[in-house]
């Protein structure tokens, strides 16, 4: 079953539809939440609000096509509301310890977060995009060369990150 | 603006993938579920109501039972929770002084906890359900019930709310009351009904208690009116009142000629013959129907067991505005107010991700109002405020009102210039509008 099929039956209302396509984008969701609210906790927060706002209104997308636009949309949306709903609430100093290579993330996020929300939503679709064909091989399990090949990669960018990290 | 070049896009991108995953919530989506499964229970509940339903709390009672009759009545147990309600809602003493209720005293037992219906009023307007519960876990814990009501394995067509306030530590017994308002009359073909109540704390404590109403039902006493008044220029028919024993509704119009938009309607008194107030605008649940469509109904208090041979109504303090003075139109793109009425007296922010922020004299009752309810796109597409905060301390020349559009799932954002709709404004027709009714 393709990514647009799937869309489609969750569409409609097939809940098991539902939950897989869900799970098929949990990661990268969690990321790009991640990339927004910088911590694993608000992270974890924020991708409970995405998933709910998705399962509550999922039936309003008009077209499966249309269905990664528009989560995208709840994804950027959920971190920028949560985001001014935390500067509201608390001023606190953030005492929770991020690995240090993520600082660069944080930082290229506050570049994307002055840009207009079509521009920062245009940005993630892309990520999503780039993602797809990972994560759907991982959903029909056979995931073994993909999830090699990104190990590897995400090793190697962490030692130079690590790298980088140490000499700064 | 700041560049997003394609390195950095790239760079971005590879960095998202090295996000640490080891503390992802794996349950996430399991815990969405869920949320989605209790607002389903929610949604079911209100699914019929909400098409034609506007509740709005007001809270205008004032004490008017006598404390000994009350004391007095209090004692019998079916009857406490519906004499508190005497306070909020002078039509229930005529129940109380007229026995119309019905003793049920049927109840079920789970994981320790005990429910009783202990009585109903019933007529073909709604009911008043009243209830006892028993725990053996403080109470004061609880947020609150969540209840609905069947007929013939069916959910019925009204809307059932109960409520719930908060209870002094150490409350392991209340009684409270259920009020089922039918904008379409109640269906009596058969008087078995079931109550189904669960805990919010325990959605997994699910009370279902069939009861069986036995006594005559007093019919609803209907008059016909279809008379028009006249407030400052502006017409408005009442068409007619229909009495039960539980509450009076009022069927009204609106003229779409006037020049003014009615806001709303915040004080309808019905006087007798006597110039005795008979009843006036119900706490609570006020009302079905919206302004604009060809009828709408506000909910009065009762007197349905003193129908005085004449009535006075009064329509007072009608909220209205101008219908020029309806829209400010505003761009959310360029954060800019395009035009807005000399008349309209807001000062106006406009943020971002479709937030507006505004300043406006603190209402007389320091009612919170949020002054708009949706907005209207050049295209048409109307979007409605989802949220809406009040800056506390409510400052003394204004109040600081924030409201949310929802955007989240929408296909399509709106397409600027946009219009914002003045929902609440604190303006008021001049005068009074009075009409005599003969009711026999």
């Amino acid at each position: 079953m393709d990514e647009i099929e799937l869309a489609k039956q969750a569409i409609n209302g097939n809940e098991g539809a539902q939950l897989q396509l869900i799970n098929l984008y949990k990661e990268s969701m969690y990321r790009v939440a991640y990339s927004y609210m910088r911590n694993e906790h608000d992270a974890n927060d924020a991708l409970q609000e995405m998933m709910y706002q998705c399962l509550k209104n999922i039936h309003k997308v008009q077209t499966p096509e249309y269905f990664k636009t528009w989560l995208v949309r709840i994804v950027i949306n959920t971190c920028l509301m949560m985001k001014r709903q935390q500067k509201r609430i608390i001023v606190t100093n953030d005492l929770v310890e991020q690995p240090q290579y993520m600082e660069e993330l944080f930082e290229l996020n506050d570049v994307i977060s002055q840009l207009s929300i079509e521009q920062q939503e245009l940005i993630h679709l892309k990520y999503f995009k780039d993602l797809k064909n990972s994560d759907i091989a991982t959903l029909q399990n056979i995931p073994e060369g993909t999830v090699k090949s990104r190990l590897h990669k995400t090793l190697k960018r962490l030692r130079r990150l690590l790298g980088e990290g140490g000499m700064s | 603006m700041s560049q997003f070049d394609e390195k950095q896009q790239q760079r971005y991108m590879e960095l998202l993938d090295s996000v640490p995953m080891k503390n992802l919530e794996e349950k996430a989506q399991v815990t969405a579920y869920k949320r989605i499964k209790q607002r389903t229970r929610q949604k079911r509940l209100m699914q019929w109501s909400i098409t034609a339903a506007i509740i709005v709390i007001a809270f205008i009672g004032s004490i008017r039972v006598s404390p000994t009759i009350a004391h007095a009545f209090a004692q019998i147990p079916v009857l406490k929770p519906l004499v508190e309600m005497i306070v909020f809602d002078k039509g229930i003493e005529d129940i109380v002084n007229n026995e119309y209720y019905e003793q049920i005293n049927a109840s079920q037992t789970i994981n320790g906890k005990t429910l009783t219906v202990t009585g109903v009023v019933a007529d073909e307007s709604g009911m008043i359900i009243s209830y006892r519960l028993n725990s053996n876990e403080d109470l004061a814990n609880f947020i609150g019930v969540r209840t609905e009501l069947k007929q013939k394995d069916e959910l019925v067509q009204a809307t059932v709310g109960g409520s719930w306030t908060a209870k002094p530590k150490g409350t392991y017994e209340v009684e409270d009351t259920i009020n089922v308002a039918a904008s379409e009359g109640m269906d009596y073909s058969s008087k078995d009904f079931e109550l189904i109540l669960s805990l919010r704390d325990h959605p997994e404590t699910e009370f279902e208690i069939p009861f069986t109403l036995k006594s005559e039902l007093k019919p609803s006493k209907r008059f016909t009116i279809n008379k028009e008044v006249v407030v400052d220029g502006q017409r408005f028919t009442i068409h007619e009142l229909i009495i039960s024993p539980l509450r009076s509704e009022l069927k009204m119009s609106i003229d779409p000629s006037n020049t003014k938009k009615i806001l709303s309607f915040e004080d309808i008194r019905i006087y007798d013959e006597q110039q005795e107030e008979w009843g006036k605008i119900k706490n609570g649940f006020v009302g079905f129907g919206q302004y604009e469509e060809e009828q709408f109904s506000i909910m009065l208090e009762s007197n349905y067991f003193r129908i005085p041979d004449s009535i006075t109504i009064e329509l007072r303090e009608i909220e209205a505005i101008d219908k020029a003075d309806e829209f400010i139109v505003v761009d959310f793109d360029q954060k800019t107010v395009i035009s807005q009425p000399e008349n309209i007296e807001v000062e106006l922010e406009i943020k971002d991700l479709y937030e507006i922020q505004y300043k406006v004299k603190p209402y007389k009752k320091n009612e919170h109002k949020g002054v708009f309810n949706k907005l209207i796109d050049a295209e048409g597409n109307i979007f409605y405020a989802y949220s809406t905060w009040i800056s506390f301390p409510v400052y003394e020349n204004y109040m600081l009102i924030g409201q949310f559009f929802d955007m989240e799932n929408v296909e399509k954002l709106p397409v600027n210039p946009v219009k914002l709709e003045i929902a609440r404004y604190e303006q008021y027709l001049n005068g009074t509008g009075r009409l005599e009714v003969k009711l026999n």
